[in-house]
């Protein structure tokens, strides 16, 4: 009895806990001393379309990607950038193969892009809220 | 036949040999894009091609030969303020083969983040997509739409161009100007056949203003033509010796001439969001002479809707000839009725109106990679068709594509 209480309480832990993840787990992250405190999601979408080149304060900005079969990839783009995965396809290609522009660059994994961003002021992320830690600055929770 | 295959073939092979040598930290970087694509209509008694370069095209046979290519580009970028990049393009063409052109060579300077100036051959969006009309994948259906696009009959100008962009607010702005020259060929139906052109002090302007899912845009492309077209002169010469007589024909054989101004304008609006996707633009041609160029006024809409990977979709397009070739004011009786036919046989490919009415369906396999199904019926009127032999326009004409579009 007590084993199957013990069990149905990690159950409902753990439902409570991936229920907390997934919920505005996705959270945009810059360098802790950038000037700005928060962006619009439509704002964090232009930087990643590469419509928008510098922050609302004046400093330039470079978005960072993640891997591109990852969930949280998918679910940044879905949300914030308003794009499937084909339709950003044929929005990059219509900039690269007219010399317009290039996509975001792809970082390895959430980690190396926290680490990236706390080291340079330009750089901006997406990563799942629980890799952020005191050397970054969130500055958009997406919903 | 063997000769195109070879030819398309050997240019995905070097790709491939070059791209594994390349790496994401080289900075030498790759891009391809490709289409796989077969259609065939439903009359036997004409061509219709997808481009005005192509001397023939696809009858009631399915055929690969209109609308597959292949595209390689590489980029050489050793700062962030130079670069060079090289896009070699294989589709049919107009020696009949697959035989690679350079439709893209060009330097890029960008002294900052919102300008580029570019030196070299480059492909200028005189309407919203001509620059990237080559890489199916991009848009939604299996080409873009051929009342409106078939009418700038050349891709890539020589000369210098430059590419701005700013915000105002959340407001995206970006223009683009360009001073260029280009020789080329087209292939005509009628009493001219191949014939090759001069463009030249060429100046085009486009601007483009994004808000949100929205945005407008307006182009503007002038320059000067030459045409090497001896059977104009020719018609020309006749047409005077018989004014005399015929003084019915006396502004035609005075208007006929090889050099003129050439013109075109066009404002676009496309939507784009998560679901929905939407544009149309309205262009219009003039050209200053009446040649084997005919004035144009056209426009199309098209709108998509996504759902999951799949998107149905829908266009219409529209040409009417604005050209001012008197041929109905002309006596279809009497002694002057056998050159008033010869007029007519010589000028008909350029005099009618057009339209098109398509569905399709696209899947898209995966981020890359598409498939298009499309059906249109045309009620012919653009210069994309050719006659076989001389059989009377169709009013109608179905055409069913399939394609296989993706970049990489």
């Amino acid at each position: 009895m007590l084993r199957r209480s013990l069990l149905l309480t990690i159950f409902i832990l753990q439902l409570g806990f991936s229920a907390t993840v997934k919920a505005g787990s996705v959270v945009v992250i810059v360098n802790k001393n950038n000037q700005s405190d928060s962006l619009s999601s439509d704002l964090v979408g232009d930087i990643y379309l590469g419509r928008k080149k510098r922050f609302p304060t004046g400093e330039l900005v470079e978005p960072l990607d993640l891997p591109k079969d990852l969930e949280i990839t998918s679910d940044f783009y879905k949300k914030v950038v308003k794009k499937t995965p084909a339709q950003l396809r044929a929005h990059w290609s219509r900039l690269v193969f007219t010399g317009k522009g290039r996509p975001p660059k792809r970082i390895v994994d959430e980690a190396a892009v926290k680490t990236m961003v706390a080291e340079d002021k330009k750089l901006i992320g997406y990563v799942n809220e629980v890799s952020v830690d005191k050397d970054v600055k969130v500055i958009l929770e997406v919903p | 036949m063997p000769v195109k295959h070879t030819c398309l073939a050997a240019l995905g092979f070097s790709f491939l040999a070059f791209h594994a040598v390349a790496d994401e930290e080289s900075p030498i970087s790759t891009s391809v894009f490709g289409t796989l694509g077969v259609a065939k209509s439903n009359n036997n008694d004409f061509y219709f091609r997808s481009r005005t370069t192509l001397p023939e095209g696809i009858d009631n046979s399915w055929s690969f030969h209109n609308d597959s290519n292949l595209g390689i580009q590489l980029t050489y970028e050793p700062s962030e303020k130079f670069s060079a990049t090289i896009l070699a393009l294989a589709q049919l063409n107009e020696s009949d083969d697959y035989g690679p052109l350079i439709e893209w060579a060009y330097l890029t300077y960008s002294p900052n983040e919102n300008l580029k100036i570019r030196v070299g051959r480059t492909v200028f969006p005189t309407f919203i997509a001509s620059d990237y009309s080559s890489v199916s994948f991009t848009y939604l259906p299996v080409r873009l739409p051929q009342d409106v696009y078939s009418l700038i009959p050349f891709q890539g100008v020589d000369g210098i161009d430059f590419i701005y962009d700013t915000n105002i607010g959340e407001t995206y702005l970006q223009f683009q100007g360009l001073i260029a020259q280009r020789d080329f060929e087209i292939f005509n139906d009628g009493g001219i056949g191949e014939t090759d052109y001069e463009l030249e002090n060429t100046h085009s302007l486009r601007a483009t203003l994004r808000h949100g899912n929205w945005s407008v845009s307006a182009g503007y492309l002038k320059g000067d033509m030459k045409v090497d077209v001896p059977e104009v002169q020719e018609l020309a010469v006749f047409l005077k010796s018989v004014t005399n007589i015929f003084p019915v024909f006396s502004s035609l054989a005075n208007g006929l001439s090889s050099e003129g101004e050439i013109r075109f304008s066009s404002f676009g609006i496309q939507y784009s969001s998560y679901r929905v996707t939407f544009s149309s633009e309205y262009v219009q041609r003039r050209w200053d002479i009446n040649l084997n160029v005919s004035d144009n006024d056209a426009y199309y809409l098209m709108g998509g809707y996504h759902i999951g990977k799949w998107t149905p979709y829908a266009f219409y397009s529209n040409s009417k000839n604005k050209s001012k070739i008197p041929l109905s004011s002309y006596p279809t009786e009497g002694p002057a009725a056998p050159i008033t036919f010869a007029l007519g046989e010589f000028f008909s490919p350029l005099l009618g109106d057009g339209n098109t009415k398509g569905i399709g369906l696209r899947y898209d396999f995966l981020e890359n990679l598409a498939i298009k199904a499309q059906f249109e019926r045309i009620n012919v009127g653009a210069q994309l068709f050719l006659k076989k032999e001389g059989q009377p326009v169709p009013e109608s004409v179905n055409l069913a594509s399939l394609a296989l579009s993706f970049v990489y």
